[in-house]
């Protein structure tokens, strides 16, 4: 029996939402599942690593590998190459031949890197080099301490995964122009991982706690599994750092999400017909469950005040 | 990552009476300080050192050519270290950060506070300072035992009175405290700052004694 998952045209952190809404009903044992990409037209890093943890996912409940459509638009194509999206996929889905190959120089900020040891962090760390600095001063207009602080913040959102999820994860970042919604250039970087989840991982040391009590433990208060005083940094420093840089973090696991957004995203999502969220935290709960833990941080391009642009949706 | 180097069985040149040997343990570290299993190592490396020091020990970090640390890394080597200065008595262990820059003092500052503790350090211009968790009136105390290097209890007790605008009992007090967070060197019958402990000549340094 076989089922087929389609990827909406713009695969990104709703797309992948969407997706996981399906898995339930769709990912039986034994059941072959294809995901579609193949009306694909836009992708965001979210929905690149999203697409590896739906496709891991899958094999983890059917206990079949599934396969992939690949995007018929070319420059879908030739993005997903720039970012090795292939080399990554090529041990999740079942692929075409031609399709895992391995691309040379691409202008991301980050290109997809699996995260399973902490050999891999060093790795994703040292990527940050001369193309970051270009990308965030330059680009972004961040200050020439940008680049230091962006790999710290990669540093400790990755290692998260080695940390704790105790299972595989990727990372990978890029920047593009929000011209529809903000009208200027936004960083975004995307961490996940479809292992043990926040839930569990402080279970270890509290009592049951729920997908979104554990979230706000850990990204709101600085909680850790472990007793050791000196851990719960990471989640904290990034905090600190996307605020400073006017920015919104998302933190998915389980079926809740944690959410610090910036003010300028809060208008945004006003003017396009919701309500204004007068507080920057936000908590999600309900959500189609999915293991292990989502990342996906905003950052926009500096400016002493940001508005929409006239094209906002 | 790390390269560890030892000034072994040196004796400040004088008013340590019979103190054990102060032994100077340099680690200087380079490129980019990531994850907590890094720092776990090179901190373990480093505490295997010191744990031979049969007297008092000084662990110099020497971050001078570190493009970055993380809040991870910065809470197993720093920290961590720094925590273990407060204890040990005779055996004590002091540490001083050097070549502290714009780029790894915030990560720093930060773990060591989370942890309630303070640090010697010094810039990349090798001025001093502390970083952590400090009262200004510590500060005060140890900026004014820094300015004397090395001096006697009384000596030491009477300028930091001043500069803090206090008693004998207030200022004994300040340097007590410094002395118990490894903030300073003190035997009873003088003071020491941490920076003239590392020193590798020590002898050189002034001895402003009573």
């Amino acid at each position: 029996m076989s089922r087929v998952l389609s990827v909406s045209p713009e695969l990104d952190h709703q797309a992948f939402e969407a997706l996981v809404a399906e898995l339930p009903d769709a990912a039986r044992s034994g059941v072959s599942i294809l995901f579609d990409a193949s009306a694909v037209t836009w992708v965001s890093p979210y929905g690149l690593i999203g697409l590896l943890a739906l496709g891991r996912e899958v094999e983890q409940r059917t206990g079949k590998r599934p396969m992939l459509e690949p995007p018929r638009n070319r420059e879908v194509s030739g993005y997903m190459e720039r970012m090795e999206f292939w080399p990554a996929a090529q041990n999740v889905f079942q692929l075409p031949e031609k399709q895992a190959r391995r691309h040379g120089d691409s202008d991301a900020l980050i290109e997809i890197t699996s995260i399973r040891s902490n050999e891999d962090v060093h790795a994703v760390v040292k990527k940050v080099g001369e193309g970051a600095r270009r990308i965030l001063q330059g680009r972004l207009g961040y200050s020439k301490a940008s680049v230091i602080h962006f790999s710290i913040m990669l540093s400790e959102v990755c290692q998260n995964i080695v940390e704790h999820a105790g299972s595989l994860g990727w990372a990978c970042a890029q920047t593009y122009r929000w011209q529809r919604r903000l009208g200027r250039e936004v960083a975004v970087l995307a961490v996940m991982d479809v292992g043990i989840g926040f839930e569990q991982s402080l279970g270890a040391r509290n009592a049951s706690t729920g997908s979104a009590a554990a979230l706000e433990a850990a990204v709101l208060r600085g909680e850790s599994r472990f007793k050791d005083r000196g851990r719960g940094h990471g989640l904290q420093a990034i905090r600190r750092q996307v605020l400073e840089w006017h920015g919104s973090l998302r933190i998915r696991s389980g079926t809740a999400m944690v959410g610090d957004i910036a003010e300028w995203e809060r208008r945004l999502a006003a003017g396009a017909g919701g309500e204004y969220a007068p507080d920057r935290v936000s908590v999600k709960t309900g959500l189609p469950p999915f293991p292990g833990a989502q990342v996906m941080i905003v950052l926009p391009a500096a400016e002493e005040s940001i508005t929409p642009g006239p094209e906002a949706a | 990552m790390t390269r560890l180097g030892r000034s072994a069985g040196r004796r400040p040149s004088s008013g340590f009476g019979d103190a054990p040997e102060v032994v100077v343990e340099h680690a200087g570290f380079f490129s980019h300080l990531v994850t907590r299993s890094t720092g776990r190592a090179l901190r373990m490396e480093i505490e295997a050192r010191l744990a031979r020091a049969r007297g008092a020990a000084v662990a110099v970090l020497d971050l001078t050519h570190v493009v970055m640390i993380d809040y991870a890394c910065a809470d197993e080597i720093v920290a961590k270290i720094v925590e273990r200065t407060g204890q040990g008595g005779a055996r004590r262990v002091l540490a001083l950060l050097r070549g502290v820059s714009e780029h790894t003092r915030e990560p720093i500052q930060r773990a060591l506070a989370r942890r309630g503790l303070a640090a010697c350090a010094e810039g990349t211009g090798g001025r001093g300072m502390l970083l952590g968790e400090i009262r200004d009136r510590e500060t005060r105390a140890w900026e004014e035992v820094t300015r004397l290097g090395r001096a006697g209890t009384a000596r030491t007790t009477e300028a930091v009175a001043r500069r803090l605008g206090t008693g004998d009992r207030q200022a004994t007090e300040a340097l007590e405290t410094l002395t118990a967070r490894g903030l300073i060197f003190g035997d009873g019958s003088h003071y020491v700052s941490v920076a003239v402990m590392a020193r590798a000549d020590t002898s050189t340094v002034s001895a402003d004694d009573e």
